[in-house]
C-alpha cells in the first residue's frame, strides 16, 4: 500500500508542477476561442504590489495563461450535464440556444414593454419618414419544438410583450413581427431562419423579413432582390453560442455569406470618411460576412438619386438586412447606438440624408423590450 | 487568493512545497510564515498591518498577563483592543446607519473595506489570550511564532477557528508522514471538488432563483435547497481544504463540520455545523456567563447573548441578528418545551423537521431585505403550481439533478463509510486514489472554465 500512496502523492505533485512550469512560459495576448484579450503576466513594481493590482493581474494571468486552457474548457463542456440550462442550451440535434429565459413577474415585464413603446412613439413622432419597427424574437421562441416541452418561456414572454406593443404602438409606426412571419412561413416551407449555433438570422430568414419590409414600404421605385440574385456561400460557422461553450459541439456547413450575381456600385463611408470595407464577403463568421461587422455610423451611397433612402437603426441583426437593401435603395444609412457615441438623434440622420424609411431593429436578448435596452438602441 | 484558484494550486503550492520540504527543518516555520503572509497579501497587502498589529496586541497581552498582577485588566484591554478593529472594520457602517435611523440623523457612513478573514483571526487572537489567562497554554514568547499561528494560511481567511492549544506543540516541532501527506491531498482534492463542482453549481441555481423579484412555489423550493447545499459545500469544502493542507504541512486541525444535514434536532445541527465557532462561543461566552449551571431565566439570557453574537459575527445586518434569534427560538423550544415530545417523534420526521427549520433559516441568512424574505416564504407555502412554474422547475431539475444527487450523497458520511469498509482491499485503495486523481483533473476543467468562484464565507 505504501507504493500506491507514493504513486498517488507523486502524481499529484507532478500535475501541479506540470501546470506551474508550462503556464509560466505562456504569454498569449488573445484567446480566439473566447474572442477576448487575455491577461498577460504583469511586471513587478512595489507600487502595484501596494495597491493590489499586481496580485490581481497575476491571479487573472495565471487563470488566463493556464496550459491547455482551451482543451480544459472544452472538456468542461463535454463533461457538463447542463443540457437544457447553462450559459448555452443544447437542443435536440445539438442545435444551440441562448440560456433559459426566466418568466419572472409577467405584469412587471409588460409594464416595462409599455414604457419602451412610449419611447419609440416619442422618437417616431418627431421623424418625417415612414417608421418601421421590426421585432425579431429570440431563436428559442421560434424554435421551441427543438427543445423539451417544458421550454415554453421565451415564446410566452414574447407573445405577451408583442401584444402590449400592438396595443400601444402609435398608428404612424408599422410593426413587422418576425415571430408571426417565421411561424407562418414555417408552415409552408422548411426554411432555417436562424443559424444552428448562433443567435443571428440566416440569409433565408433575412430574405423573408426583407420581403416584408419591401411590402410594407410599398414604393414602386423599390425593387425586391430575392436570394436567387445572389451566390450563397456555404461554410462551417463557429457561431457565438458554440464559442461560449468552447466549440464543444460539432459544427456543420450552413448558408452564410451572399455575393450579388449582378454589379452594384457603391461608395462606403464610416463616420463620414470613405472606407474600403466590403459589404459582401466570403467569410466563416457572421460578423465578417455582412458589412464587416458592427459599426456605429455607416453610409452606403449607390448614387442613384431616383431611388429612396433607407436608415437602419439597431444592432448586428440589421447587418444582413442592410446588405440585402443596398441594391434596392439610393443611400443605405446604418446607425448602431451601441457604438455610435456622437450624441446625434435619429432625426438628425433622417434630415441629413433625406431618409424616406426608418427601420428600427432592437437587439434580441433576454431584455429586448426593456426600456433601458430600447433607450440605448434609440440613442436616447 | 482562494484555494480554488489556478494561481494557488499551480503556483503557490508547488513553490511552497519545494521550499518547505527541501529546506532544513529549522527553516520550516520561516518558510511557512513568509508564504502565509504572501497568501494574505494577495487579498490586500495594505491589510497586512492590521493583522500584524492584532497579533502584536495579543502577543503583548499574553506576556503582560503572565508578568503583571492585574491580569484581568490586561485581559480585558487586550480583548477590547482586538475587538475594536473588528468593530471598526465590520460594524461601523451598520452602527452608524442604525444611529441615523433611530435619531433621524444624517451622519455620513464611511466606506470601509473589511480586511479578509478579520472575523477569524480576531477570534483566534482572543482565544489565545484567554487561554493564557486561564493557564491552559504556555505564553508564546516569540512574536513570529504567534504570528505564524494566527496567519497560518490554510485557516487564515475562512477558518476553522483553530485554538492555540490545538497547534501549540506542532508549531514547535512537527513532521509529515507519508500517511499525512496522502490524507492531506485526499482531503484537499475532495474539498476542492466539493467547492468547485457542487457548491458553485448549486450557487448558480440559487442566484438564478433569488436574483429576481418574482417567485413561484416549485422554483423557490429548488432554489432554497440549492442555496442550502451551496452554503454547506462552500464552507465545509474550505474547511476540508484547510484541514488537508494543514495535514500536509504537519498540523492536525480539528474537524469543523460533521455532516450537519443528518442532524435530527437543531441542537444536534449546531453540534455538527461550524464546530470551531460553536465551541468558541461555548467556551469563551456561554460557560463564563454561567452556562447551564444557573436558573432557567439566566440560561435563556446566556443563550440569547450567544445567539445574538453568533448572528452578528456572520454579518453586520439585522437579518443576521434575526437569523441568530431564529435559532435561539428553536433551541429554547427544544430544550425547555418539546424535549420529551421530540424523543417520541420518529427519526425520519425529526430529521425532516430539522432540515425544514434549517432551510428557512438559510433563507433569512441569504435575503437581507426582509420584505423579499417574506415574499419567498409566502411563495414556498402558497402552493402556486402553474404550468409555467412547473415547467420552469422541471428545466432546473433536468439541468442540476446530477449536482443535487452529488450534494445529497456528500452531505452524508456514505463516502467515508465505504472507504472505511473497503480499505483493507488493495484494489479498492488503488481505485480510490485513481478516482481522486480523475476528480482532480475534472476539477481543473471546472476551474479553467469558471470565473464564478466566490467564497460565501469571505464576507465574514
Amino acid at each position: 500500500m505504501k507504493y500506491v500512496k507514493y504513486c498517488f502523492c507523486g502524481l499529484f505533485i507532478f500535475i501541479i508542477c506540470f501546470f506551474f512550469f508550462t503556464t509560466i512560459n505562456n504569454n498569449e495576448n488573445v484567446s480566439t476561442l473566447e474572442k477576448r484579450t487575455l491577461q498577460t503576466f504583469p511586471n513587478f513594481s512595489f507600487q502595484s504590489v501596494l495597491d493590489g493590482t499586481y496580485m490581481e493581474d497575476l491571479t487573472t494571468a495565471f487563470s488566463d495563461q493556464l496550459e491547455f486552457r482551451n482543451y480544459l474548457v472544452k472538456g468542461y463542456y463535454l463533461f457538463q450535464f447542463q443540457r437544457y440550462n447553462g450559459d448555452v442550451v443544447i437542443g435536440y440535434n445539438n442545435e444551440l440556444y441562448a440560456s433559459y429565459q426566466r418568466v419572472g413577474d409577467i405584469d412587471k415585464t409588460k409594464e416595462q414593454v409599455k414604457k419602451s413603446v412610449e419611447l419609440i412613439n416619442d422618437v417616431a413622432s418627431d421623424i418625417d419618414a415612414k417608421f418601421i419597427f421590426l421585432s425579431i424574437p429570440r431563436k428559442d421562441a421560434v424554435e421551441k419544438d427543438n427543445l423539451p416541452n417544458s421550454y415554453i418561456s421565451s415564446s410566452y414572454i414574447y407573445e405577451e410583450s408583442i401584444n402590449v406593443i400592438k396595443e400601444n404602438l402609435n398608428s404612424n409606426i408599422t410593426l413587422i413581427d418576425a415571430y408571426e412571419i417565421f411561424n407562418a412561413d414555417k408552415k409552408l416551407n422548411n426554411n432555417r431562419y436562424y443559424y444552428l449555433q448562433d443567435h443571428h438570422i440566416t440569409p433565408k430568414g433575412a430574405e423573408v423579413l426583407y420581403k416584408n419590409i419591401i411590402d410594407t414600404i410599398n414604393d414602386k421605385r423599390v425593387k425586391f432582390y430575392d436570394l436567387s440574385n445572389y451566390d450563397i456561400g456555404k461554410t462551417i460557422i463557429n457561431g457565438s453560442f458554440n464559442n461560449q461553450i468552447g466549440q464543444s459541439v460539432k459544427s456543420v456547413p450552413e448558408d452564410l455569406y451572399i455575393i450579388p450575381k449582378f454589379d452594384i456600385n457603391y461608395v462606403r463611408y464610416e463616420e463620414e470618411k470613405k472606407s474600403n470595407l466590403k459589404v459582401y464577403a466570403e467569410a466563416n463568421t457572421y460578423e465578417n460576412a455582412y458589412m464587416k461587422g458592427d459599426h456605429g455610423y455607416t453610409v452606403i451611397d449607390t448614387n442613384r438619386n431616383q431611388l429612396p433612402n433607407i436608415l437602419y437603426v439597431g444592432s448586428s441583426f440589421t447587418n444582413i438586412l442592410e446588405a440585402l437593401s443596398i441594391p434596392s435603395f439610393n443611400k443605405m444609412v446604418s446607425i448602431d447606438y451601441r457604438h455610435n457615441k456622437s450624441g446625434n438623434s435619429i432625426n438628425y440622420y433622417v434630415e441629413k440624408y433625406d431618409i424616406d424609411y426608418v427601420v428600427f431593429v432592437p437587439s434580441q436578448s433576454n431584455d429586448a423590450f426593456s426600456s433601458s435596452m430600447i433607450k440605448t438602441h434609440l440613442g436616447l | 487568493m482562494v484555494f480554488s484558484s489556478a494561481i494557488f494550486i499551480f503556483c503557490f503550492l508547488p513553490i511552497l512545497f519545494f521550499f518547505y520540504f527541501c529546506l532544513p527543518k529549522k527553516c520550516k516555520n520561516i518558510v511557512l510564515l513568509i508564504f502565509s503572509l504572501i497568501f494574505y497579501a494577495f487579498g490586500g497587502a495594505n491589510y497586512l498591518f492590521t493583522l500584524l498589529l492584532t497579533v502584536f496586541i495579543s502577543y503583548l497581552g499574553g506576556i503582560l498577563i503572565k508578568k503583571c498582577s492585574k491580569k484581568k485588566l490586561i485581559l480585558f484591554l487586550t480583548i477590547a483592543l482586538n475587538l475594536s478593529f473588528l468593530i471598526y472594520f465590520k460594524y461601523t457602517g451598520f452602527i452608524l446607519s442604525n444611529i441615523n435611523n433611530l435619531f433621524n440623523l444624517n451622519i455620513s457612513i464611511p466606506s470601509i473595506i473589511m480586511p479578509i478573514g478579520i472575523s477569524f483571526y480576531t477570534f483566534q487572537s482572543i482565544s489565545y489570550v484567554i487561554d493564557v489567562y486561564r493557564n491552559e497554554v504556555e505564553v508564546q514568547k516569540n512574536y513570529f511564532l504567534l504570528l505564524l499561528y494566527v496567519s497560518l494560511f490554510p485557516q487564515l481567511v475562512a477558518g476553522p477557528i483553530v485554538r492555540y492549544k490545538t497547534v501549540e506543540s506542532e508549531i514547535k516541532t512537527r513532521k509529515t508522514t507519508l500517511y499525512d501527506f496522502c490524507y492531506g491531498i485526499e482531503r484537499f482534492i475532495l474539498g476542492l471538488a466539493k467547492k468547485v463542482i457542487i457548491a458553485n453549481q448549486m450557487g448558480k441555481l440559487a442566484d438564478i432563483v433569488f436574483n429576481t423579484d418574482s417567485f413561484t412555489t416549485p422554483v423557490v423550493w429548488l432554489g432554497a435547497i440549492a442555496y442550502m447545499m451551496q452554503i454547506y459545500f462552500d464552507f465545509s469544502a474550505y474547511s476540508d481544504m484547510a484541514i488537508g493542507l494543514g495535514r500536509i504541512l504537519g498540523f492536525k486541525f480539528l474537524e469543523n463540520f460533521n455532516f450537519p444535514y443528518i442532524a435530527k434536532s437543531i441542537t444536534e445541527f449546531w453540534r455538527r455545523w461550524h464546530i470551531s465557532l460553536s465551541t468558541f462561543f461555548r467556551d469563551y461566552i456561554y460557560i463564563p456567563l454561567g452556562g447551564n449551571r444557573c436558573s432557567k431565566k439566566r440560561q435563556i439570557f446566556n443563550m440569547s447573548v450567544v445567539w445574538i453574537l453568533t448572528g452578528l459575527w456572520h454579518g453586520a445586518s439585522w437579518n443576521f441578528v434575526l437569523w441568530g434569534l431564529y435559532y435561539l427560538f428553536f433551541l429554547i423550544l427544544e430544550k425547555y418545551v418539546f424535549k420529551n415530545v421530540l424523543d417520541k417523534i420518529p427519526n425520519v420526521l425529526r430529521h425532516a423537521l430539522t432540515l425544514l427549520i434549517v432551510l428557512i433559516g438559510w433563507m433569512l441568512f441569504r435575503l437581507e431585505d426582509l420584505s423579499v424574505f417574506k415574499d419567498v416564504i409566502i411563495s414556498m407555502f402558497n402552493f402556486n403550481f402553474t404550468t409555467l412554474a412547473l415547467s420552469e422547475a422541471r428545466i432546473y431539475l433536468e439541468t442540476y439533478y446530477i449536482y443535487f444527487i452529488l450534494a445529497i450523497i456528500f452531505s452524508t458520511p456514505i463516502y467515508y463509510i465505504v472507504c472505511e469498509k473497503f480499505k483493507k482491499y488493495k484494489l479498492f485503495e488503488i481505485l480510490k486514489y485513481l478516482g481522486l486523481l480523475v476528480l482532480f483533473i475534472i476539477t481543473i476543467m471546472f476551474l479553467a472554465q469558471s470565473s464564478y468562484n466566490p467564497f460565501i464565507y469571505f464576507r465574514f
